[in-house]
């Protein structure tokens, strides 16, 4: 459980800090770091990261679009077929920066296991 | 077992990341464009705080407010000041579309869209748009005063791009995955090539050549007079032109065309981009104040092709539609005057047969000599493909556009000669005009304008009301140009032009308005050489009889000649087509009764909620579908009759053989066609019902303003609200129509009305994107907040930013 929390604190700073480059992948490279040096068990290696990264991706975009009443993502949820709910695309980004988080997780897992 | 993982997690997570930063087919690059950090969630802003601003180059401080519509004030010391800072704002609020329009001009589309674009690259090429676009530069450049001009909105453009990081990029880069390139003069010059062309880019030479091949030249003056009976010209049957001195017009020679069969041509603009514009004098204002109008029709898209500004300096202070790109107003007013454009078409484009003198078609007969060819060797760049290569030849004429190359058949080559290669600095007429106080200067502004040629609408607070047909324009042998030409015969060049003070003009006529709706532009009587395949023939016989009706006119009457819909068209056709199905025996069954009942009963009014005109447009449109049917089954491309003509036809000419449909083993006249026009219309209007739409003129119509990519449905606005048709004052169509409506009375102070379907802002993320449509959907307009000074303080204020000199601070 501790390590998991740590895992996960460490992901989020390091995905915050990286982001200031504003580079999309860096929450890829993010996650990949924590997993190198903490370990976790079994479906959490890619879980852990997915979560913090979708949440943290979920919170902002929810932030950003709430400020402008959705304008855009209305329109893009319609563009990616999501149906127009803005409500969708924010599911979809928060799923995409988690997959993309708890691949680079899953990179940074079997790194470490060479390591070994 | 553990690199094997290694490999698999390495392999997992890299086809994710091609995914996310490349993309995949017609995805966007997911990650770069949904991550919420620097993708478009960024752009999920509306524009709602004003900036300071240091930018470089500026001389002094400049002032912007903006009003409530986005609309801003500019205020500047010097005019150099002036568009250095409309071309910052231009691309902090259009980026993207003013890019892309001179991406699309040049011929570079495929770069962004990919190898779809290629077809339409190599025609954008081949009809010389860059070769246009620099010999407008190399002339506008020529002029010091212009060019600085030019180069400070051009620095301007460029002191935006480069303060933006990819986050701050607009949608459009991020869903197609690419960067904004540095701004340059040339794409001012490719932008009003852009109009141009759009503009002044037809013509019917290929197509009438194709049509005497097929039918014969008795057939198509039957079809395609050159004056269409009771029109009312855009300069008043009642101005003789005996005060012009010494027309001199050329003598035809002995032979006049080339014979020629064109496969296949180059798709042409839209035959309705066209306009309405009017002035009303003093005497003739309820107000005793000079009114202008103006609704230019072009196509509906959102970004919208005219972003509205107040460009001030000490000097002169002026407000109206700019064209993203362009420098100035295009259509406005100031302190003094208004002005507004139709446009005023003419064959300014002709076509002639080259005839190389040997199989290396390095060089062409020319009277008694050979001449060279150029080549130049066009590189398209493809989005995710290797370049493609195009060799286009270019003889005295112009480029070569049709050859083995190129939509050809290898056998026959045609050059094109367009006005649009003319060195020109069109750009500095509306400069000229931002600046105008009286006739004077709006003529001598516009007296070195080439093209696209347009009726220049005038009033001034002198109480002068005007209205020029300007463009240089060939002085041409009768029919010269009407079909295509033969490029060996010396007689065939076009021999000069017609002497500027000879373009048709009229000041202050008797009856007290001016008017245009791209309807032929004199009477017979003009000593001149005229013609065009495409004048429209109703929208200025209902705007004259509206100004004949009655003594005075008020800004109201001026708004509801804008959204009259009044269908003359189908006063015209309409009772003769129910008299003739009468004629037949045919009687209706189910609903077939109804609509005709409906449609017996219409008053000819567009209105959006009127049925009869869906019914009407409906038959209509299968009535001249099936009386050309041929023009559809030709193989080579032609010029389809007019609405006008084909009227005429069912008038006086019933039996002609066009009306005999080919799909039928019957012999059909023009009754026949009507019943079988009829029958195709029950059916689909019974269809338009069977989908669960209402038979409303505005649901039939299902007008929209699409986004500027292929009508990207998340970026459009579909099933506007909106009455109107082509043909009708109101020319709202289903994607064409009014693209700015604006009113201008020259009081003391001048006041001024408008309203276009989009929104000042280009970011589909804005507020601003869409925000002025409905009020435009509606026939409604904004008072334009035409403001006196920077330091006025008006509550109709949003915020303002100010731009600083960099040095200062």
């Amino acid at each position: 459980m501790k390590r998991l929390f740590i895992h996960s604190v460490l992901t989020l700073m390091l995905a915050l800090i990286l982001g200031l480059w504003n580079q999309w992948y860096t929450v890829i490279i993010a996650a990949a770091f924590s997993s190198y040096i903490v370990r976790l068990k079994g479906g959490w290696v890619f879980f852990a990261p997915f979560l913090v990264i979708g949440i943290d991706w979920a919170i902002e975009a929810y932030l950003i679009g709430a400020a402008n009443d959705f304008t855009l993502a209305t329109k893009i949820a319609t563009l990616l077929l999501l149906g127009g709910s803005s409500t969708a695309l924010i599911l979809f980004t928060a799923a995409l920066g988690g997959l993309f988080a708890g691949a680079g997780s899953l990179v940074g897992r079997s790194l470490r296991a060479l390591r070994r | 077992m553990k690199f094997f993982k290694l490999l698999l997690s390495l392999a997992f997570c890299g086809g994710l990341f091609y995914v996310g930063h490349f993309g995949f087919g017609s995805l966007p690059p997911l990650g770069k464009f949904i991550n919420p950090y620097s993708g478009i969630w960024q752009n999920e802003t509306t524009e709602s705080e004003g900036e300071q601003l240091s930018l470089d180059g500026l001389s002094a401080e400049v002032t912007i407010h903006y009003d409530a519509q986005l609309i801003p004030h500019v205020f500047a010391e010097n005019d150099l000041d002036l568009y250095r800072a409309q071309g910052y704002l231009t691309a902090k609020h259009r980026l993207w579309q003013m890019e892309f329009q001179t991406y699309a001009a040049a011929g570079r589309l495929s770069e962004i869209v990919g190898a779809a674009a290629i077809d339409y690259d190599r025609g954008q090429r081949r009809k010389g748009m860059v070769f246009g676009a620099e010999n407008a530069l190399d002339e506008m450049l020529k002029d010091p005063v212009l060019a600085t001009r030019i180069e400070a909105y051009s620095a301007g453009v460029n002191a935006y791009i480069s303060q933006l990081e990819p986050k701050d990029y607009p949608v459009e880069y991020k869903l197609l995955n690419y960067a904004p390139e540095p701004w340059q003069p040339l794409k001012s010059a490719l932008l009003l090539m852009y109009m141009t062309d759009m503009l002044a880019g037809g013509d019917a030479d290929l197509e009438n050549s194709n049509f005497i091949s097929l039918f014969g030249k008795e057939t198509f003056e039957l079809l395609f007079p050159e004056f269409l009976a009771d029109q009312d010209p855009v300069i008043p049957r009642e101005r003789d032109w005996s005060d012009f001195e010494a027309v001199e017009v050329p003598e035809v020679p002995a032979k006049t065309s080339a014979i020629a069969t064109v496969n296949q041509a180059l798709e042409q603009p839209d035959p309705d981009n066209g306009s309405n514009n009017w002035a009303v004098s003093a005497e003739k204002s309820v107000s005793g104040n000079p009114l202008l109008a103006n609704d230019p029709h072009l196509g509906l898209n959102l970004p919208s092709i005219w972003y509205v500004m107040q460009l001030a300096t000490p000097e002169h202070n002026v407000m109206g539609a700019t064209l993203p790109g362009a420098l100035g107003v295009i259509i406005g007013f100031n302190d003094h005057i208004a002005w507004g454009v139709t446009n005023a078409t003419r064959d300014v484009k002709d076509w002639y047969k080259i005839t190389f003198s040997d199989d290396t078609k390095s060089a062409y007969l020319y009277g008694e000599e050979t001449r060279p060819v150029s080549q130049v060797i066009e590189a398209i760049k493809v989005k995710n493909a290797p370049t493609v290569y195009d060799t286009v030849r270019y003889t005295h004429y112009g480029p070569i556009t049709y050859d083995e190359r190129f939509k050809g058949d290898g056998k026959e080559h045609f050059a094109m000669k367009w006005i649009g290669h003319e060195p020109n600095s069109n750009q500095n007429t509306f400069l000229k005009l931002n600046r105008a106080q009286h006739y004077e200067d709006y003529r001598e502004a516009i007296s070195t304008y080439t093209a696209p040629a347009q009726n220049f609408v005038f009033a001034s607070k002198d109480n002068d009301i005007a209205l020029w047909i300007q463009g240089k324009i060939a002085n041409k042998w009768e029919q010269q140009g009407k079909f295509v030409l033969d490029g060996s015969d010396p007689a065939h060049e076009w021999q000069g032009f017609i002497p500027q003070p000879h373009n048709p003009h009229v000041k202050n006529p008797e009856r007290g308005f001016v008017s245009s709706a791209n309807q032929h532009p004199t009477d017979e009587a003009y000593p001149y050489y005229v013609y065009d395949a495409n004048y429209e023939p109703y929208r200025n016989r209902v705007i004259n009889d509206y100004f004949r009706s009655k003594d005075q006119f008020s800004v109201d009457d001026l708004k509801a000649l804008q959204s009259n819909n009044y269908n003359l068209k189908a006063a015209e056709a309409l009772p003769q087509m129910i008299a003739l199905l009468e004629d037949t025996g045919y009687t209706p069954q189910g609903s077939a009764e109804s609509y005709l009942n409906t449609v017996k009963d219409w008053n000819y009014l567009n209105d959006e909620q009127s049925i009869g005109a869906s019914v009407w447009e409906a038959w209509w449109t299968s009535f001249y579908a099936l009386s050309w049917d041929e023009f559809e089954a030709s193989e080579v491309p032609l010029h389809w009759p007019d609405s006008y003509q084909t009227v005429q036809m069912l008038t006086d000419h019933a039996d002609h053989a066009f009306f005999d449909v080919l799909d039928t083993a019957a012999k059909e006249d023009a009754a026949g066609v009507v019943q079988l026009a009829f029958e195709q219309a029950v059916k689909n209007l019974d269809a338009h019902l069977a989908t669960g739409k209402s038979l409303d003129w505005a649901s039939y119509k299902a007008t929209y303003v699409g986004h500027l990519l292929q009508a990207l449905p998340a970026f459009s606005r579909f099933d506007l609200p909106v009455g109107g048709n082509g043909n009708v004052v109101n020319a709202m169509k289903k994607n064409h129509g009014p693209s700015w409506r604006m009113i201008v009375e020259l009081s003391d102070e001048t006041k001024a009305l408008g309203a276009y379907p989009g929104g000042q802002s280009g970011n589909p993320g804005s507020k601003h994107y869409d925000d002025l449509l409905d009020t435009w959907a509606a026939g409604k307009y904004y008072e334009l907040l035409y403001m006196k000074s920077a330091s006025e303080e008006l509550s109709e204020i949003q915020f303002s930013s100010t731009l600083t000199p960099k040095n200062s601070l």
